[in-house]
């Protein structure tokens, strides 16, 4: 079963809050500060889902997610964008750029493992949470 | 002239003739009777004695029987001498009537000639019969066509009181009464050559007896062919009036009667100069009085006819004008446009031109100038009218120059507001990117605190003692209540600037509503407040609209109730309504409505008005008590506009309050 998720954030704090987060829920997280590191990461490890910033130094998390969806083997892996950005459209470009969710930052730490599991597939849900 | 002295000799010859031949067979017989008398009586006598007695005796015989002769042709030439005399005198006095009748016409006809008026005419020919013609009294009756009176006008000569006479028994009513009626009736002359034996005038015989008027004989006068009058001449004789007498009567009548056309026609003709004479005073005082100037000229530019305005605007005299050609009138620039205008007129009819009119002194007025072609006398004419209008030109130059000022205004100040909207827009876009630097840049540290201090009271770091659980959740409030914060104010900005787009989607109300209730219900419980609800039976379960927004104004409105109630209950009753249009009719579509009611403090009528303005939280010292950020209200409000509903609030202080959003839905099978 693979548990391994794909953390692209560029915020070091933010970066240790999510992998914490979430490798007490059992997870696996491989985490890059910038996109080419995240393609990088993406093609060798081949993560269940990938959680991407949008705001992002070099190339945004428009391009990586598109960048992303053109690999053959990662068209299906669910991308969720992990955002600060609350303008409008937002939401609207990460959709088109090819994520298939949407989060909004500050993260909620109860519920947040529980929302990007819905974009799992059910034998991935580690279905106890604490 | 030789022809008649013959015959006047050869008349003369005759009874010479005559009276030789009567002296020559005389003699003849008297010299046969000398010779054979005494050898007749020789031959019966011989006897000498006797025969000188017989000869005497025939000597007496001769002279007795030659005496006898003499007296009988005598008494014979005689008589026809005093015959011949006595018919030349009654054909001299014949004559001489005549003669004065004549001369009664021709007087008659001179006074014609000279008379002034009807009345003075009628007086001279009644003048003229009497002192001319010989009559004893003559008078002029008048009628007027519609009446049967008989009005008379002049009398003259003897027995005038017998006119009166007539006049006072008749009472002027000539209708079937004497000799004038029937003239007038009849049109015909009436002659009574004895009033002895006069039938019609019976009634005054004694009295025309009494003034000698032994015959008189009535005449009809007449104007344009109608009986007017009755022209009655008496003469103091019987038998007076003959063949004669009455044609020079008729004839004089006749002439009176041309006399009376002429006065008539006169008279029409004074009538219509003297209209004409005030039409032209009327027209004249008409165009002096009009305010502009007024001028007729003919296709050679000689003026015929202008206003004194003309005279006094131009300043030049009456004959002045006179000798002027209207080109003389305008300056050396506007000559050619007028030359023009003046052409357009003689062959259009009319046209019109504004110039200055230049006046004696050099003074030029702007006038308006209308030009007409008449048709006078046979000639074009131009008539024309010049209207001063250097008041009106004024007008327009001062409002040209308000106009212009005006535009230089607007352009200004179309310049700064471009300039504004270009500073506005700036500043939008300033704001827009200072909102999503602020919201981006406020949520990444937000991030660590919200998610640290949730992983640590989640003891996933390790346990923590009852102090540090509370206190790590104070941070966690304030830091939520902080998110809170940036949210609102994004909000409401993204929906003053026109970003926020209200989306159409299916969701389910039931389960948005039991998943705020879920939500809100711990809040609820731990005031001990009543937090339920009702949902209508025909709320449909799927609806189509913005499932965001719709469940922002819900859990803004239901926090706000539990925030600001301390006992009792907070109600939420859904249910279908129908979306109020902008006038208050309710058929705008179907709706629903979300009602909250709560049994809070409520709030006061003078603070309904301003509870949906933003950064307002009622009462300020309420706001120490409550949290929140006072864009709540505000936000629910724009939303549910912006969504095409509607929001309202009722409330009544310290006993609860309830605030309703209606907002339009469509069922999703609807296209």
């Amino acid at each position: 079963m693979n548990k391994t998720i794909l953390l692209i954030e560029d915020n070091e704090q933010n970066r240790y809050l999510t992998t914490f987060l979430l490798e007490r829920h059992g997870y696996k997280v491989i985490s890059a500060a910038d996109g080419m590191r995240g393609l990088e990461l993406a093609r060798n490890e081949a993560p269940a889902i990938i959680l991407l910033d949008i705001q992002l130094p070099t190339m945004d998390g428009y391009a990586v997610a598109q960048a992303l969806r053109a690999f053959d083997h990662l068209s299906q892996v669910p991308i969720v964008a992990v955002t600060s950005y609350a303008m409008v459209g937002d939401r609207e470009k990460t959709l088109s750029a090819g994520c298939n969710g949407y989060i909004e930052k500050p993260i909620n730490p109860d519920t947040f493992v529980s929302e990007i599991e819905q974009f799992l597939p059910d034998a991935h849900k580690t279905g106890d949470v604490s | 002239m030789i022809q008649g002295q013959t015959k006047r000799r050869f008349r003369r010859s005759r009874l010479q003739s005559r009276a030789w031949r009567i002296a020559g067979v005389y003699a003849i017989i008297a010299t046969l009777w000398i010779v054979f008398s005494d050898q007749v009586m020789a031959f019966f006598v011989s006897d000498p004695a006797l025969l000188v007695r017989w000869s005497s005796y025939k000597g007496l015989a001769f002279v007795a029987f030659t005496s006898l002769l003499l007296l009988l042709m005598m008494r014979r030439a005689f008589g026809a001498i005093e015959a011949g005399y006595a018919t030349l005198k009654a054909h001299k006095r014949e004559i001489e009537r005549g003669n004065r009748l004549y001369s009664a016409l021709s007087q008659i006809n001179q006074s014609i000639v000279m008379a002034a008026n009807r009345d003075e005419l009628f007086k001279k020919v009644s003048q003229s019969l009497v002192n001319h013609g010989g009559f004893r009294m003559a008078w002029i009756g008048w009628h007027q066509p519609e009446q049967p009176t008989l009005e008379p006008l002049a009398w003259y000569g003897n027995g005038t009181d017998y006119i009166d006479h007539i006049i006072q028994q008749t009472e002027g009513d000539l209708h079937g009464h004497g000799p004038w009626d029937t003239v007038i009736t009849d049109g015909l002359p009436y002659v009574c050559n004895d009033v002895l034996f006069d039938p019609l005038s019976q009634r005054w015989r004694h009295e025309a007896i009494k003034h000698d008027l032994q015959a008189f004989a009535a005449l009809p006068l007449r104007v344009n062919g109608k009986v007017c009058g009755v022209l009655s001449v008496y003469a103091s004789e019987p038998d007076f009036f003959r063949e004669r007498e009455i044609n020079l009567l008729e004839e004089a009548a006749l002439d009176v009667s041309f006399a009376l056309d002429s006065f008539t026609l006169a008279d029409e003709r004074r009538v219509a100069e003297s209209a004409a004479h005030e039409e032209s005073l009327f027209s004249q005082a008409m165009i002096d009085s009009m305010p502009g100037i007024v001028y007729f000229y003919d296709d050679q530019g000689r003026f015929l006819r202008w206003n004194k305005n003309f005279e006094i605007v131009s300043g030049y005299s009456h004959e002045e004008v006179a000798g002027m050609h209207p080109l003389q009138f305008f300056d050396d620039t506007h000559q050619p446009l007028l030359e023009d205008s003046i052409a357009r007129v003689f062959s259009d009819g009319e046209a019109s031109v504004e110039a200055p009119f230049v006046s004696k002194d050099g003074t030029r007025t702007p006038h308006f100038f209308t030009g007409r072609s008449v048709i006078y006398e046979g000639r074009t004419c131009l008539v024309g009218v010049g209207i001063d209008v250097s008041d009106r030109r004024k007008a327009e130059d001062a409002l040209r120059e308000m106009n212009e000022n005006l535009e230089q205004m607007i352009s200004e100040r179309t310049s700064e507001l471009q300039a504004a909207v270009i500073r506005a827009e700036a500043a939008d876009r300033i704001k827009s990117a200072f909102l999503a630097t602020m919201s981006h840049e406020l949520r990444t540290p937000l991030n660590s605190i919200i998610g640290f201090t949730g992983i640590v009271l989640q003891e996933l770091a390790g346990p923590l003692t009852t102090e540090q659980s509370k206190q790590l959740g104070m941070v966690q409030g304030s830091a939520r209540h902080l998110l809170e914060l940036i949210n609102d104010v994004l909000d409401l900005s993204k929906i003053e600037a026109g970003q926020l787009e209200v989306r159409s989607e299916i969701f389910d109300i039931r389960h948005s509503v039991s998943q705020i209730m879920e939500s809100l219900k711990p809040m609820a419980d731990k005031k001990q407040l009543d937090l339920s609800c009702t949902i209508e039976p025909d709320v449909p379960d799927r609806m189509l609209g913005d499932k965001r927004r719709t469940e922002q104004i819900l859990i803004n409105l239901l926090n706000n109730a539990i925030k600001f109630t301390d006992t009792g209950s907070v109600t939420l009753t859904v249910s279908v309504s129908a979306t109020p249009g902008l006038s208050g009719n309710a058929d705008n579509g179907p709706a629903v409505s979300l009602s909250v009611n709560d049994t809070g403090i409520g709030i006061k009528p003078e603070d309904l008005s301003s509870l949906f303005q933003p950064f307002r939280q009622l009462d300020s010292g309420l706001t120490r008590q409550h949290d929140g950020t006072g864009l709540g209200l505000t936000i629910c409000r724009r939303l549910t506009d912006l969504m095409g509903g509607r929001m309202t609030a009722t409330s009544e202080w310290s006993v609860g309050s309830c605030f309703t959003a209606i907002i339009p839905i469509r069922s999703p099978d609807q296209p």
